[in-house]
């Protein structure tokens, strides 16, 4: 008899708000220094996929809750043809809520944000790399390996780790007001423009020490002041600008999951008083990165989102009428923030395999309420910064780019041509 | 490689122009390689034409009868059998063409929306009587039946379908009611309907057992 799988307390809110166009769908993908052989990749996706069990899951509707169900079919990969982060159906009924794409060098895995978050997507990649490089390397895998069912990797870490007793303490959200909104012309739909910004970690690190900061507080301080050094020139800064950082927490809590385990801090810049300078942002931003990053400031956001779950009212109402209340609750949250910064760190690869691939890149989807999202994602030496934006204009991305520039940071961009068509 | 002088980044787009700022790049030699990115397909997408059209239609159809209705004087009646063929029409190409859902799923749906249609049709012609007498049973019947004979054949994956056997059963067994409160006056088929979901409905229960079970938690989680 095939299992079924309740969905994870931050999956909940996904298949709820997926649509044509806002599909909730991320990237990882990887670049490696040749082209890529479909066959041999399909037999690595053949080899990797039983061992992760909710990349096999499809999603299905109960009368009170969705729940995941394994799908047998087999995944195919395909040479891309669509935009990055393109819709995955999930009303389909043998879908994977996946796909696995190539492109000359790069292989991409794109993931429904309901079955895992970035770092269960990266564990998969890497997987995936590694099995395709091996087969590439002319060693033989196994035709099938037997579906190994690893509970731990398929937990719910927020109902194991939330505190019942915390659920009415104001976590690190607190009381997020209304922010200052991106508006503009935007690209076609069924277009995402996307410019990678690849820079040396090594320089950035030395760079990010010599003013007393990390690297994400950094970027992210750059990414916010590039924001406000925009709107200000339009004369827009009428509300704090609201940057919704997530966080990984399998750093603070005993965790093996694959599924989604993160939560997210929301940094904030009020600049509607008086003008900030870009140093005065990065000391705005570091501040309250290590206020709002801690173990209790997650533990607190975490249980509030698990008690609401949990609520017998909550799990009373059907399905339909849960969806109509998701998404007024979404409509009214998307008002609070301005974008996302997204870093899914550093990533390994084992000794063998370390000159066959180039770099690893996080591509976050974006929407007409949601037009611009910045990735993060390191490997070696190489960081590339990947602004997704469904904005005609580059305004923001020029700022950011020209302030790192200025900041003595050598910077190669590259994009996916959507801005050409209009130039 | 190329350069572009006001922004300082170097660029690997095979482009000539800057895509932040819009400038001339400077080459700085090497070879650009080819873009990273696959042209994109941009398709017309069918359904969409499709959806548009039929809004248009419906709108100037429910338009037109409700006009009609007006000028005769006599309240607005027979517009609701408009809008009932243009809801059923919508399920059909919605639900059962457009979707990809389980094909016991769109059995379920088109029975009770046709059976709706049915009413409405009948109703809207006076005489409340065939389509409670005779042709919902049958439809009934016929989708029960439908679903069963499907479950066999595709005894591999039975499981899939226990969950549109039962509601279709549950479903098949109404006509009870309509019995009980007078609605119907020629209750053979009714009685035939009745019956066969009912024994359906037994059989799947005793034979599924587990997997009956099984797929009502599962559906029911709370």
């Amino acid at each position: 008899m095939t299992s079924w799988h309740r969905l994870d307390n931050a999956a909940n809110v996904f298949p709820l708000i997926a649509h044509q166009t806002f599909s909730n769908v991320f990237r990882v993908a990887t670049e490696l220094y040749e082209p890529i052989d479909a066959e041999l990749l399909q037999h690595a996706l053949d080899v990797t996929l039983p061992n992760f069990g909710n990349f096999n899951f499809r999603i299905r509707r109960g009368f009170f809750w969705y729940y995941f169900e394994p799908t047998n079919a087999r995944l195919l990969v395909r040479e891309e043809t669509l935009r990055p982060c393109a819709y995955i159906d999930t009303k389909n009924r043998h879908h994977h809520l996946m796909r696995v794409v190539y492109y000359r060098n790069r292989i991409a895995v794109e993931v429904f944000h309901a079955i895992t978050d970035g770092t269960g997507a990266l564990n998969f990649i890497k997987a995936l790399t590694e099995n395709y490089l091996r087969l590439k390397k002319g060693e033989t895998l196994p035709e099938a390996i037997p579906r190994l069912k690893i509970q731990s990797e398929l937990e719910d870490s927020y109902k194991k780790h939330y505190k019942k007793a915390l659920k009415n303490e104001k976590g690190a959200l607190g009381e997020v007001s209304r922010a200052l909104r991106l508006k503009g012309k935007l690209l076609p739909v069924n277009t995402m423009g996307v410019i990678h910004g690849t820079v040396s970690v090594d320089q950035l690190l030395a760079h990010s020490r010599s003013i007393g900061v990390t690297l994400t507080e950094f970027l992210v301080g750059t990414y916010v002041w590039a924001i406000y050094h925009t709107k200000q020139e339009e004369g827009l800064i009428k509300r704090p600008i609201n940057i919704a950082v997530p966080v990984n927490l399998r750093k603070f809590f005993e965790s093996n999951t694959n599924m989604n385990f993160f939560s997210h801090i929301n940094v904030t810049l009020d600049a509607t008083k008086e003008p900030v300078s870009h140093e005065d942002v990065i000391a705005i931003v570091k501040k309250q990165f290590r206020e709002k990053i801690s173990k209790e400031q997650m533990l607190k956001n975490i249980s509030k989102d698990v008690a609401l779950r949990n609520n017998p009212l909550t799990r009373a109402f059907p399905l339909v009428m849960k969806n109509i209340f998701v998404r007024l609750a979404y409509m009214k949250n998307v008002q609070a923030y301005t974008s996302t910064v997204s870093n899914i760190g550093k990533v390994e690869m084992p000794e063998l395999f370390k000159e066959d691939v180039k770099q690893f890149e996080l591509l976050v989807n974006v929407s007409a309420i949601d037009p611009i999202k910045c990735g993060l994602c390191a490997y070696e030496n190489r960081l590339v910064i990947t602004l997704t934006s469904q904005l005609e204009s580059t305004e923001i991305q020029k700022n950011f780019f020209r302030k790192l520039v200025e900041q003595g940071l050598t910077v190669t961009i590259d994009t996916n041509g959507a801005y050409y068509e209009i130039l | 490689m190329k350069y572009c002088n006001k922004c300082g980044v170097h660029s690997e787009d095979a482009e000539n122009r800057c895509p932040l700022c819009e400038s001339f790049l400077l080459d700085e030699g090497g070879e650009s390689g080819p873009s990273r990115y696959p042209d994109l397909e941009l398709t017309l997408n069918w359904y969409t034409v499709l959806k548009r059209a039929y809004l248009f239609f419906a709108i100037l159809i429910i338009t037109a009868s409700i006009i009609v209705d007006l000028l005769r004087g006599m309240g607005i009646s027979w517009s609701f059998l408009s809008i009932g063929v243009v809801g059923y029409s919508w399920t059909v190409i919605y639900h059962a063409i457009r979707t990809n859902t389980h094909f016991a799923s769109k059995i379920l749906v088109q029975a009770i929306a046709g059976s709706l249609l049915i009413f409405i049709i009948d109703y809207m012609s006076g005489t409340v009587g065939w389509s409670v007498n005779y042709v919902i049973p049958q439809i009934l019947i016929f989708a029960n039946a439908a679903i069963f004979v499907l479950m066999l054949i595709n005894f591999m994956a039975w499981r899939e379908y226990v969950f549109y056997q039962l509601v279709m059963t549950f479903i098949g067994l109404l006509p009870i009611f309509l019995i009980l409160f007078n609605v119907v006056t020629r209750p053979v088929m009714s009685y035939v309907s009745v019956g066969i979901s009912a024994a359906i409905l037994v059989g799947t229960v005793i034979f599924g057992d587990k997997t009956v079970k099984s797929e009502l938690i599962r559906r029911f989680h709370i």
